[in-house]
């Protein structure tokens, strides 16, 4: 069963630059994606598009940052926890949408690397 | 003078888990969490290899890899692009890591499971500094919870 | 090329780039050199004492002070059991001195395995994420559910750990390990400065250990055979100068006639006798593998089943009790012929009594306080020449190996009832 999903990436322009030209080569996507609780998901799939990030996609990422925090919180000491949130909400930005055709359990132990989807 | 910059030294200590992108022979990509990128010298960092998955075949086929590292101490991250080199299961590299990962492990009650095979010894192609601006998180009212 | 793009901006930055990190190696390497000198110094004070104790606090205050660690512990090899033991520390509350840590467990455990230093910066975060596989393992049952983390002395929210061996020509003498709640507090330099300081502190921990026990040995000669000493100080055996109590066998000896004689005799005659007495009766004692407890002149204390435990003290006390009697028959003999009116007279008693070092500093003794003695030093006064006389105790344990004869119940000083007591006629059997 394939999920007929989109998922939206949010990204700062330097690092997307790489990204992109490897998109527009390939097309292909695998995004890792770890929680504070050590469970970790891989989502692999086709690139669809791409778009300058504007004032709605900051207030997404402020919620974002928010609800890491208080995770992240629960693995790392607060003077950790902050700047690190801090890392993964850019402006200007590049947002990224790709189609999900699997997922992959990556949580390290029984299961690991099993397809879930 | 290595590639690698003395400042990266921190990012590769393990304190914030790293990732990894690789690519099997078909260009399929694979990403995956790694718990630390191990720093050998100014051009090699090393990837334990403990359990036989994706990575560990990709490279074996494709040798081009991808890490992202985030240091504790500054927050900077890193993208390094790295080729597999070789493989170790001697050596000061392989006992640095097969010490600190039994360590941990015979905490745990995990000594024995969790078992370096090889330190995967890759060579450091380019180093990419994360310069993007990010977005400073607005004031929080809410306290840290109960830990 | 070079010089064609030394004036492109990139380049220009990158050699100010260069220049600073180069003048920061320097202001560091300033700093480092600074320290070394105070760790020069640190070694000549620790190697300048022999005392252990001593030696680990200017070692741990040194690492404080002088390299800024708080948080430090030693541990050396327990020499009997394979582990290391927790010395000294600073920085913790409490000390944790005397926790173990078995070899191959934890940082400390396996940097004392393989005798290599490890730095890890990420302790914490390691523990974390590894318990929560184990879960996993757990609830899924591939692994059946064990006891939780091994607890293990140091900080309980440590991130970060420095453990270097201590190693005189690659023996292992223990560990010196730093420790800190901050992720990655440690770096190479940090591993340099804390490896200069070990190497000195391992050479001076083990001069002080050897010291130690040497004087040990030394002390515990004094009182045992040498095997035994040995055997004591290598963990082999309890040490016996710690106090204890067991039940012993006591045997007293003196010489009937011996004040008269001295007092009256030129004291190279005495020393000549008392020459030849002891060196009849120390064989014996050691024959019958008794623990001479003293000797006054004349008189001996001997006892079996400490620090040794023995399967039949009672009976090797009174068969050694014959045989002295019977040499010290054929010495009174030579005796007789000089002029010496001399005789034996030996009292012997079984009983628990409280047993160690007993004195002070500088001259400690290693003896038995209890009844047991008191009863065996009377029985020794009342018995008449060439009589050995012994306790109910001591007669029910040996009554099918002896002939003896009733002389009784006798009222002894410092014992409140007459206690009955035995003379040894001979002792039974093909002889």
């Amino acid at each position: 069963m394939i999920p007929d999903r989109v998922v939206e990436l949010l990204h700062g322009p330097a690092l997307s630059a790489r990204i992109l030209s490897d998109l527009e080569n390939n097309g292909r996507v695998a995004l890792g994606i770890t929680l504070a609780s050590h469970e970790a998901y891989q989502l692999k799939g086709r690139y669809l598009a791409s778009r300058p990030t504007g004032d709605e996609d900051i207030a997404r990422q402020e919620t974002y940052q928010r609800k890491m925090l208080a995770a992240v919180r629960q693995v790392y000491p607060e003077e950790i926890a902050r700047p690190l949130v801090l890392g993964f909400a850019y402006r200007p930005g590049v947002a990224i949408t790709f189609r999900v055709e699997e997922i992959f359990l990556q949580t390290p132990g029984p299961g690991a690397g099993n397809k879930m989807a | 003078m290595g590639i690698l910059p003395d400042e990266i030294q921190p990012a590769m200590q393990g304190v914030i888990p790293s990732h990894v992108v690789t690519c099997s022979g078909d260009g399929t990509p694979n990403a995956s969490a790694i718990s630390q990128v191990y720093y050998v010298d100014p051009d090699h960092v090393a990837l334990s290899h403990q359990f036989f998955n994706k990575t560990i075949r990709n490279v074996r086929e494709n040798p081009r890899a991808l890490v992202w590292v985030i240091s504790p101490a500054t927050f900077d991250s890193w993208d390094l692009e790295l080729e597999y080199d070789h493989s170790e299961t001697s050596g000061p590299v392989f006992e640095a890591l097969d010490m600190q990962i039994e360590a941990i492990a015979s905490i745990v009650g995990l000594k024995g499971i969790f078992k370096l095979r090889s330190a995967d010894i890759y060579r450091v192609i380019s180093v990419t500094k994360n310069v993007d601006e990010r977005i400073p998180l607005p004031e929080i009212d809410d306290p840290p919870g109960p830990r | 090329m070079a010089a064609e793009d030394a004036g492109s901006p990139g380049l220009r930055e990158q050699i100010a780039q260069n220049q600073q990190t180069i003048d920061r190696l320097n202001r560091d390497l300033a700093k480092k050199s600074d320290q070394v000198r105070i760790i020069q110094q640190i070694s000549s004070e620790i190697t300048s004492t022999l005392d252990l104790d001593r030696v680990l606090e200017i070692v741990l205050r040194a690492t404080e002070r002088v390299l800024g660690f708080q948080h430090s512990m030693i541990l050396l090899e327990d020499l009997a059991e394979n582990t290391l033991r927790l010395f000294a520390s600073r920085g913790y509350d409490p000390s944790g001195v005397g926790a173990e840590v078995a070899f191959g467990e934890g940082v400390i455990g396996v940097v004392a395995e393989r005798k290599r230093m490890m730095r890890v910066g990420n302790v914490g975060a390691s523990i974390a994420y590894l318990t929560s596989i184990r879960a996993r393992l757990e609830a899924s049952g591939e692994m059946a559910p064990g006891p939780p983390a091994a607890k293990l002395p140091g900080l309980p929210n440590v991130q970060s750990q420095l453990a270097l061996p201590l190693l005189v020509k690659d023996r292992l003498v223990g560990v010196l390990a730093v420790e800190s709640p901050k992720p990655n507090a440690f770096d190479e330099l940090d591993e340099i400065l804390l490896g200069i300081v070990g190497n000195q502190a391992a050479t001076a921990i083990d001069n002080a250990r050897t010291y130690q026990l040497v004087e040990k040995l030394s002390r515990l000669k004094r009182f045992f055979s040498p095997q035994l000493a040995e055997l004591i100080v290598t963990g082999g055996a309890d040490d016996p100068l710690k106090t204890h109590r067991r039940e012993v066998t006591v045997v007293f000896l003196d010489l009937r006639g011996f004040t008269a004689f001295a007092e009256t005799s030129e004291p190279e005659e005495v020393m000549g006798v008392l020459r030849e007495y002891h060196a009849e009766m120390g064989t014996l004692i050691l024959e019958h593998e008794g623990t001479l407890e003293r000797f006054t002149g004349d008189g001996m204390m001997v006892f079996f089943n400490d620090p040794v435990p023995l399967p039949n003290p009672a009976e090797r006390a009174v068969r050694m009790a014959v045989v002295m009697r019977d040499r010290v028959t054929a010495l009174i003999r030579r005796w007789r012929k000089r002029g010496y009116e001399l005789d034996l007279g030996v009292g012997v008693a079984q009983g628990y009594a409280t047993i160690g070092a007993i004195g002070f500093e500088g001259r400690w003794d290693y003896g038995a306080i209890g009844t047991v003695t008191n009863l065996a030093a009377r029985l020794c006064g009342e018995a008449k020449p060439g009589q050995i006389l012994i306790s109910l105790r001591v007669a029910g344990e040996v009554e099918d190996l002896i002939e003896a004869e009733e002389v009784g119940p006798l009222t002894l000083k410092g014992l409140a009832k007459p206690v009955p007591a035995f003379h040894v006629v001979r002792l039974k059997g093909p002889e």
